[in-house]
Parts: structure tokens; sequence; C-alpha cells
């Protein structure tokens, strides 16, 4: 049994995570991973990439999966709960107070400075997010070659993503990568 | 182009209960979207997790996370491509690429020293800065 503060850290920096993240799941990855891997070590690369891919595939809502998986690998049920709480309830309570906030202030001026502002660095953090689960993830050239297809794929096309996801999951199956 | 870049159902789904029911609203629209696919796609993941070592399920699954990866590259780039002509996103997307994704930084770090710059950057030079 591990102890309960590795549960109270995970909870926290989950709950501090989502408190400032606004471009959602994709902008904490990177954060999440460096967190539960590089400095606790709490899970491997293979488990955070397993995680990853099975958030992407579920249907719902996939940042409570990644991260309610996550606080099961590292805490069980208890981890779960936690997890998918401190991922989901800052925002919610902050989306509710702030909604009416922001609707009021839309044409301010300010509003559109920051709003070009945060464009960005959430751009950029996205991107980041890709690059740090396909160094998690590609161990092999093939699946490193499948990452890029994908992505040349998604911009050149209209293509569903789950469609590109059936067909990496299936090329995988195969043994091919 | 949306500040919330990644705007999840969920963060929607809040903002329509509480315009349209107030609190009320909001808690059943979490209920919703959240609580129950929540638990139904976490049990489904959890008894994946109790089969992951089997490698049919391993190598399927690294297929999808290779592409996933692929995936959310694309979605960025995809949100790059209309500002593509503002230096200043340019150099603030490529700072947070950088510091994110190579200096192994927490998000709070790199968020609370790019959002004030980049959104200074923005109120200063409304057309992009050159």
């Amino acid at each position: 049994m591990k102890l309960p503060s590795v549960l109270a850290a995970l909870a926290a920096h989950l709950a501090l995570l989502s408190s400032i993240s606004f471009g959602g799941f994709p902008t904490v990855l990177p954060d999440v991973h460096n967190f539960v891997l590089a400095a606790h070590g709490w899970m491997t690369d293979q488990d955070f990439a397993d995680i990853f891919a099975m958030a992407q595939a579920i249907p719902g809502p996939n940042t409570i999966l990644m991260m309610g998986l996550v606080g099961w690998t590292v805490f069980g049920l208890l981890g779960a709960i936690a997890s998918a709480t401190a991922i989901f309830g800052p925002p919610c309570a902050m989306y509710y107070g702030a909604f009416r906030l922001w609707h009021r202030f839309r044409t301010v001026r300010w509003q559109h400075s920051v709003r070009t502002g945060l464009a960005p660095v959430t751009i950029g953090l996205i991107v980041a997010s890709g690059v740090v689960m396909a160094h998690t993830a590609d161990h092999r050239w093939a699946a490193a070659s499948l990452t890029v297809a994908a992505a040349v794929v998604m911009l050149t096309t209209r293509l569903n993503p789950l469609w590109l996801l059936a067909a990496g999951g299936a090329l995988g199956g195969l043994g091919k990568l | 182009m949306p500040v919330h870049a990644g705007a999840e159902c969920h963060r929607i789904a809040v903002c329509v209960g509480a315009k349209l029911r107030g609190a009320a609203g909001a808690l059943a629209a979490i209920a919703g979207f959240l609580l129950i696919p929540g638990t139904a796609g976490l049990a489904l993941g959890v008894i994946c997790l109790e089969y992951v070592h089997t490698p049919l399920l391993r190598n399927i699954l690294g297929g999808i996370s290779a592409t996933a990866a692929g995936l959310l590259v694309a979605t960025g780039l995809r949100l790059f491509l209309p500002h593509r002509r503002r230096p200043a996103t340019i150099i603030f997307a490529a700072l947070a690429l950088a510091l994110m994704a190579f200096s192994k930084l927490p998000l709070l770090v790199v968020l609370f020293t790019l959002a004030p710059l980049s959104i200074a950057a923005a109120a200063l030079f409304p057309a992009g800065g050159r």
C-alpha cells in the first residue's frame, strides 16, 4: 500500500494544473508526464503511453479518462476518483463563475488582447504535447513514421480522426510497428 | 481563434447548463456529460489495464498512441496556420513548445512566464509586432 501523501500530491498537482490550463487536455500532458514519471517514478513510459492510447480510443470525456487512469495506476480506485475530481472540479467551478463576467466584457479591448496573447502559448503547448507523447510512445522507426503520417493526413484531409486512430490501432495489432 | 483551443464538451455543457438553468443546470450538465460517461469509460479502461500485458492489446495501444501523438501535433499546427504571418505568434508558440517539450519545466512556470509577455505583446502590437 502506498502512502496517503502520494494520493494527496497527485490530486493537488492535478487540481493546480486544471486550474491554470486554459487549453484543455493537451496542454497539461507534458507536465503530467514529467510529474508522474520523471519527478516521482510512479509509472513507466509504457504505462503512460498505454493510458494515453486508451483515453483517445474510449469514447467520453478523455481528460477525465486519462487522469482517472493515471490515478488508478498510481493509487487504485481512490486514486482514480481523486484524480478525475481534481481535473474537472476546479475548471467547472471557475467556468461557472467566470462565464458571466467573461461574456459581459466580451467587447472590451483587453479581452481581445488576452485572447490574442494566449492563443500562441496554447498552440505551442499542444504541439509540445504531441512531441512529448511521440517521444514517450514511439520506440521504433515504424511507430515514429506512423506519428508523422497521421499528422500529415490530419492536416491535408478532412478525414475523421477516429478513422486514423482505428487504422493506427489495426497496424499496431497486426504487429507492423 | 478561441482561447479554449481544446474546449472540451464538459466546459461548454457547464456554460450552457448555467445559462439555461443556473446552478442546477450546471450540476445537471456535469452529471450528464461527466459522471455517467466518465464512470463508464473509466470502468472500460480499468478492464483494459488488466489485460494490457497481452501482446495483442499492447500492440494495438502502441499503434493508437503513435497515431494520437501525430494528431496532437497536427491539431496544434492547424491552430497555428491562421496566425502564421503574425511574428509574435511564431515567437511565443515556439517558446512554449521548446520550454514545455524540452526543458522539463513545470507548466505553471512556463505559463506564468510566457502568457503575460504574450498578452502584453498582443496589447502593444495588435497587428502582430514587427
